[in-house]
């Protein structure tokens, strides 16, 4: 009895031993883990501050920013506008002290708080603070976007293409009498004014359209103001 | 002290190292493991592979995002890969170029209003994959 009781006694003594010795290195390598994660913590707190401060101070010291986008909204003195990358931004038009023009088609022509309606598309000039803009000048102009993609689909008898964007999406492309076609010469890198039968499947084509909201069309099919062409003889080279 | 007791103590001890071996054994792999996933974050931030030291990452210098400028042009530079075939694009114009060097820079006119110019950027290795800046300048005459 005397025997295996200290056995017993021995073998808990040193399993004790063991048990504080491993429990005390994890202990030890888990708070020696904390410590970076929370250091990343405060240091971002602080980034985040830091970026705070200097926005509002970049807004006090200069008058000169700009943001543009889609009249949502108007209400009494204000606008609300809908940007491109979807941020929502209040506009205060002062009277007799915000400048309004009109910029579309190019003529830069003086206007009236009156003259803009919901769905122009507008740059506002002024101090940005807090998504808001206290407007020095307003300015209603034509939208102009930029797309390219690879052409999958020639459409010869109603004029448009089938083109996989670079966001991997199927966009139609109208193409217009309007519409000015250049081919890049590979060898040269000049571009030249070609017709609408030149374009091939496969063709790489950087686009330019201007978004009419007037239209019925689908964000997926707009007309083409200018499509510059990249053979796909260039990618074989 | 009893022969038996001295006989007790040695297997005691006997069986505590052996315990204690085994309880070192099977805990050694998991901090092994620790370190390596500790090891593995780190060998996976951005690490070059071999034939990344010919790429550069498209960066535009100037104009920074919605600049305004009273002025009806502005010079974009920038860096890119060289031997590129840079198209610098926007409603006004187009503009294509090869660069020699990593720096690239352009005289591009502006529209009045919103101009927006997308830099495309297709490097003469068809292995390094295409990339594209966009950014929005306002030439606002007052």
């Amino acid at each position: 009895m005397k025997k295996i009781l200290t056995i017993t006694i021995t073998f808990l003594i040193i399993l004790s031993l063991v048990y504080s010795v491993v429990a005390q290195t994890e202990e030890a390598t888990s708070s020696a883990e904390a410590s970076p994660s929370a250091k990343v913590e405060v240091d971002e707190t602080v980034k985040e501050f830091k970026e705070r401060v200097a926005k509002l101070a970049e807004a006090g010291r200069s008058e000169q920013q700009a943001q543009s986008g889609r009249v949502t909204l108007i209400k009494d003195n204000t606008l609300t506008v809908l940007t491109n990358d979807n941020e929502t931004y209040k506009i205060v038009v002062e009277k007799d002290m915000t400048m309004i023009y009109s910029l579309v088609n190019g003529v830069k022509k003086e206007k009236e708080f009156g003259d803009i309606v919901k769905g122009d598309y507008i740059i506002v000039n002024g101090p940005i603070m807090d998504k808001t803009i206290n407007a020095n000048s307003v300015y209603i102009d034509d939208q102009y976007k930029l797309q390219s993609g690879k052409v999958t689909e020639i459409n010869k008898e109603d004029y448009y293409l089938n083109i996989l964007n670079s966001d991997k999406e199927n966009d139609l492309v109208d193409i217009e009498t309007y519409t000015k076609i250049f081919l890049i010469n590979i060898k040269t890198l000049e571009s030249e004014r070609i017709g609408f039968t030149k374009l091939k499947v496969g063709d790489t084509i950087h686009i330019v359209y201007k978004q009419d909201n007037t239209t019925d069309k689908s964000e997926k099919r707009y007309s083409a103001t200018r499509i510059l062409v990249i053979p796909q003889e260039y990618f074989l080279q | 002290m009893k022969k038996e007791t001295i006989v007790a103590l040695i297997l005691g001890i006997g069986f505590g190292l052996i315990v204690a071996i085994l309880m070192i054994v099977r805990t050694r792999p998991q901090t092994s493991q620790n370190s390596n996933t500790i090891t593995n974050s780190v060998s996976n931030a951005p690490t070059k592979p071999v034939n990344q030291s010919l790429v550069t990452n498209l960066e535009i210098t100037s104009p920074k995002d919605k600049t305004i400028t009273k002025s009806n042009s502005v010079t974009i530079s920038g860096k890119a890969t060289k031997n590129s075939m840079i198209i610098i694009q926007s409603a006004a114009k187009d503009i294509i170029i090869k660069n020699k060097e990593i720096n690239f820079k352009v005289d591009m006119p502006l529209t009045l209003g919103e101009n927006v110019i997308q830099i495309n950027v297709y490097p003469d290795d068809k292995n390094i994959p295409y990339q594209n800046k966009q950014l929005q300048v306002y030439y606002l005459e007052e």
